[in-house]
């Protein structure tokens, strides 16, 4: 490389590595697995490039190796049985019995048919004008001999010997040097031919050793940029969950850190001797059973994060009335909205069918994007809950979504499909110093989905977003048990 | 005296006058004509070479062809004759019936038209039905005979005195049951 | 290369043909003896499709008796080529033949030729003996023949036009009497032969021929020859009857005087089983002053035999023959023959 490109190379080095590195780690979210796919499929495809141009090299091997042997076998026979033609005609000539020179004569005419079979067979398989021209001579030239050939027949047949040498002198020799000339010119067609064909064959091998090194190298390189790039999205994939999991152990110890500060403080007071009277005592006691509810929810939730870690759900399913999840909900989540200014709007249809869900399961996934909405809310502090049924998207089958709508923040586009990440938390949330520890969403699509629905989410930057729970609908004999949810002991953390 | 054993000589000799020789006598006493006739008999047909523009032959011409008095066809060919071994039913028949002689009397025959020059060629002999065939395929002037279930379509069948061999009155007939 | 048929292959064919006898008879000087006949070879060869090469040579002892003129020794062997013709034949209707051959006089001359093999009796009749054995007639030509069939349907009519050197003319002879090299005159010898072969009698053949020759004999006017001659055979397996009839006329140039030679035989013979016998009588009646064969004079008589096929190439005869001569007792003789051919 000369050093311009070095340098040019180098000057573009920046651009491309994290380039790159943003690919990758879209890719990666996608799992390295994808990417071997990928490369497996590649290397399929140049192998069975690679495979179908072996096996055209080796048919065209084949068919000229056939072709030469045949060719070869096809001049044999033809020589052999114009000579077996004309020897057969002169032994007749060794004999003056009868018997024995019609049977030479018989042997004759049957190598001739053979002759005239074969040049048929050579005229049939000619593949240019000249072969096709060089079959009409040599079928003339075969058919001047057999008319002298004939009649040299007939004169020893008869007994004239004499008029037969003579004949044969005469017609036969020269007509015979004719056909023996033909099959000369047959012999080196073929050989032009044969030759022909092994220069192809040299080149097509040669092409095909070239395509196999192309290919071979090329399939090095992808698969070293695929091993590299799998490499590097692990690595960041890696760098990545670090990161998270710093964060998150960042947030956690700040919400741990700050009700434990609070609760040494008030400790501390308490021990000092500061906090005298009974109404003061109630107020450190309403701050200490506070702060340690909010640990306690925060722990609560990490345990039940870790719970559905491994993917298997403790959740059990029950018929229960849309109305008295609604209610549940607005109950248990009353306190946090008005603590927060927020007021709980409820959009309600009417008629609802009742749904299949787990009674704990269903108030923790609709606290938790309440939850969310009030944190998130911005200035404009009205959040809305709705409740309505609609087409599930698979057959003909309907589901019933209960939607919280914020008019917050909103979440940029480019975040939405890692907002269910866990530990995922916005670089803006960050910014804007709204603490959490990441887990609330993912939570709530677990057990959504542990509860065979989902969570759907549409937003808008500075807009707000709606966060949308679908719910299975409870069929037949579980739609008549369904029952109102007991009230939730303990209010989720914030 | 000499003169008395001539005349009784003369008168012997003209008593055995061939009364009982017409055309195509019998060969010798050896064979029994009665005994051929008995049994089962198939037309001998006269072949050709399909080049040959001759269809037809009266019983005489045969026999000149046959005896070798006849050497070239009109069309200027020469005329091949092709015979069967001595001792061949089929030949028996044609010394019988065409040539009216015996072996011995046709080799002499022949000999004698050889010598003063008359014959040109002695017959061509041979062995079986198909090199019978095989020659008068291969010859242009070449005539023989065959049984009529020794043909094939390699040869051509000419008329006797206009008859073909399935027709009635066909005089030339061998022996079915051949003594081959 | 392409093969060659072999050049040097031949195709001539031999065939040989012999005779010995045991004779005697009763004219005064002759013993009883046994003689070694001709040895006959007969050769042929197929030139080409065409062409024929025919030819006898003739190994024979004894001297020569040419009108009356002996010439050679006794019992020494000469050889003589007495065929040597090269034929072609173009059709039925035409066949040339060039060289020496047997003029077509009659039937006898041209049926047989120097074998004793072939023919019935031990030797040709008297009309039709060699010249070179005492024979009257132009036995041999040199020249050249044309024969054919004549289109005539059922007759098988036939002709015969030679052309030739004759026979040599002078007396006392005593050079060969057929002039195989050099005539001894410019002028040629003419025979036209016509003969019927009729379909409806098998075997039957009747002729007639005229032969025409200019004779120079020493120190007398040349004579004018014409052989009248006409057959009827009829030769059948068994059987066979043989007639000829003949005049050989002699005219001396300038003068009136013509001397006539009838001479006919007739010959009869029947085969039983391998035994055939025969009969012959024949007549020759030369005049005393006839200026060419003089010697002959009247000769006639019968002859008796019995032939016997000891197999297919070797027969036995046994002939019996009387020959009356004028002005002189007749002659008996008995011949015993072996004849053969190989």
């Amino acid at each position: 490389m000369t050093k311009r490109l070095k340098f040019a190379f180098n000057r573009r080095q920046p651009y491309l590595v994290p380039f790159l590195d943003r690919f990758l780690a879209a890719a990666s979210r996608h799992n390295a697995t994808v990417l071997l796919f990928l490369v497996c499929c590649g290397v399929t495809v140049i192998g069975a490039i690679v495979i179908s141009d072996l096996k055209a090299a080796n048919s065209e091997a084949q068919k000229a190796y056939s072709g030469s042997v045949h060719g070869l076998q096809q001049i044999g026979e033809l020589q052999y049985e114009t000579q077996e033609t004309r020897r057969a005609t002169l032994y007749a000539l060794t004999t003056s019995d009868s018997n024995l020179q019609v049977e030479y004569a018989d042997q004759s005419r049957n190598a001739d048919q053979r002759v005239k079979d074969g040049i048929a067979e050579y005229g049939s398989q000619a593949k240019r004008p000249e072969e096709s021209e060089l079959a009409c001579r040599l079928a003339r030239d075969w058919n001047n001999y057999l008319g002298v050939r004939d009649e040299v027949l007939a004169s020893i047949l008869e007994g004239s010997t004499k008029e037969a040498v003579s004949l044969d002198l005469s017609g036969g020799v020269p007509a015979f040097e004719r056909v023996r000339q033909d099959l000369n010119e047959v012999k080196r067609l073929y050989g032009e031919d044969a030759a022909r064909s092994q220069a192809n064959l040299v080149a097509s091998a040669r092409r095909s050793t070239w395509r196999l090194v192309g290919m071979h190298s090329f399939t090095l390189l992808i698969s070293g940029a695929a091993v590299w790039a799998i490499e590097r999205s692990r690595m960041l994939s890696a760098i990545q969950l670090a990161k998270l999991q710093m964060e998150f152990v960042a947030s956690v110890s700040h919400e741990l850190r700050t009700p434990l500060a609070v609760l040494s403080s008030a400790a501390d007071n308490i021990a000092d001797g500061l906090v005298v009277g009974k109404s003061a005592l109630r107020k450190y006691g309403a701050i200490l059973q506070h702060q340690s509810r909010s640990m306690g929810q925060l722990v609560d939730e990490i345990l039940l994060f870790a719970s559905t870690e491994d993917g298997t759900s403790n959740y059990k399913l029950q018929p229960l009335q849309v109305s008295t999840i609604i209610e549940s909900i607005v109950i248990e989540t009353e306190g946090l909205v008005s603590r927060a200014g927020f007021a709980l709007d409820l959009q309600i249809d009417p008629n609802l069918p009742p749904v299949l869900v787990d009674v704990s399961g269903v108030s923790q996934c609709l606290y938790n994007l309440i939850s969310n909405a009030v944190k998130y809310g911005g200035d404009n502090r009205r959040i809305a809950l709705r409740a309505f049924t609609a087409p599930s998207g698979q057959g003909s089958g309907k589901d019933v979504r209960i939607s919280v709508v914020d008019r917050g923040i909103g979440i940029d586009s480019s975040e939405i499909h890692r907002i269910f990440d866990p530990f995922y938390r916005s670089p803006r949330v960050n910014v804007a110093q709204i603490h959490g520890t990441g887990l609330g969403l993912s939570l709530a699509k677990r057990i959504a989905e542990s509860m065979g629905g989902k969570i759907s989410v549409l937003s808008e930057l500075s807009v707000g977003s709606t966060f949308t729970l679908h719910l299975q609908i409870a069929k037949g004999e579980d739609a008549q048990t369904a029952e109102a949810p007991p009230r939730s002991a303990a209010s989720p953390h914030s | 005296m000499l003169r008395r054993v001539t005349a009784i000589l003369i008168v012997v000799a003209l008593t055995g006058w061939p009364k009982s020789e017409a055309a195509g006598s019998p060969a010798r006493s050896s064979e029994t004509p009665s005994a051929e006739q008995g049994a089962a008999a198939e037309p001998l047909v006269i072949v050709v070479n399909r080049s040959n523009p001759i269809d037809d032959l009266s019983m005489a011409e045969l026999r000149r062809i046959f005896l070798g008095s006849r050497s070239h066809w009109a069309n200027g060919r020469r005329i091949t004759l092709v015979m069967r071994d001595p001792g061949e039913p089929e030949r028996k028949t044609i010394l019988r019936d065409v040539c009216g002689m015996n072996e011995d009397q046709l080799k002499n025959h022949f000999i004698h038209g050889l010598f003063t020059g008359e014959i040109l060629l002695s017959p061509k002999i041979l062995s079986t039905p198909a090199g019978v065939r095989k020659f008068i395929f291969n010859v242009p002037g070449a005539i023989g005979y065959l049984r009529a279930s020794d043909l094939d379509n390699s040869i051509k069948v000419v008329r006797i005195d206009e008859l073909l061999p399935d027709d009635r009155g066909y005089k030339l007939r061998v022996q079915s049951q051949a003594g081959n | 290369m392409a093969e060659r048929m072999d050049l040097s292959k031949t195709l001539l064919r031999i065939r040989g043909f012999g005779d010995i006898s045991l004779h005697g008879d009763t004219q005064k000087g002759d013993t009883t003896s046994f003689s070694l006949g001709q040895l006959d070879l007969f050769v042929t060869s197929d030139v080409s499709d065409k062409f024929r090469f025919l030819s006898e040579i003739v190994f024979e002892g004894g001297p020569d008796n040419i009108y009356g003129a002996t010439s050679g020794q006794t019992n020494s062997f000469s050889v003589d080529v007495e065929r040597y013709l090269l034929q072609y034949s173009h059709n039925d209707y035409f066949n040339l033949s060039a060289g020496r051959g047997h003029t077509a006089i009659g039937y006898y001359n041209t049926a047989y030729h120097h074998s004793t093999w072939l023919q019935t009796t031990t030797g040709r009749p008297f009309l039709f003996e060699f010249e070179d054995r005492g024979g009257i007639l132009p036995i041999h030509t040199v020249g050249v023949t044309a024969s054919g069939a004549i289109p005539s349907g059922g007759l098988g009519l036939h002709y015969v036009a030679e052309v030739g050197n004759g026979r040599a003319s002078r007396t006392p002879l005593v050079e060969e009497p057929v002039q195989n090299e050099i005539d001894d005159q410019n002028h040629k010898a003419f025979n036209l032969a016509v003969f019927a072969r009729p379909e409806s009698i098998t075997g039957l053949q009747t002729g007639f021929s005229i032969y025409r020759d200019l004779l120079a004999p020493v120190n007398t006017p040349r004579i004018g020859e014409t052989i009248l001659a006409a057959h009827a055979v009829l030769i059948r397996p068994k059987y066979e009857w043989l007639n000829e009839a003949l005049l050989d006329r002699h005219a001396v140039n300038g003068t009136t005087s013509v001397f006539n030679t009838p001479g006919f035989y007739t010959q009869v013979s029947k085969q039983f089983g391998d035994y055939r016998p025969y009969l012959r009588y024949q007549y020759v009646n030369v005049a005393n002053n006839e200026p060419i064969f003089s010697d002959v004079a009247l000769q006639h008589g019968p002859s008796l035999g019995l032939r016997f096929d000891a197999s297919e190439s070797v027969a036995l005869k046994l002939q019996y023959d009387y020959t009356f001569l004028r002005s002189q007792p007749g002659v008996n003789a008995l011949n015993l023959q072996i004849g053969f051919t190989f």
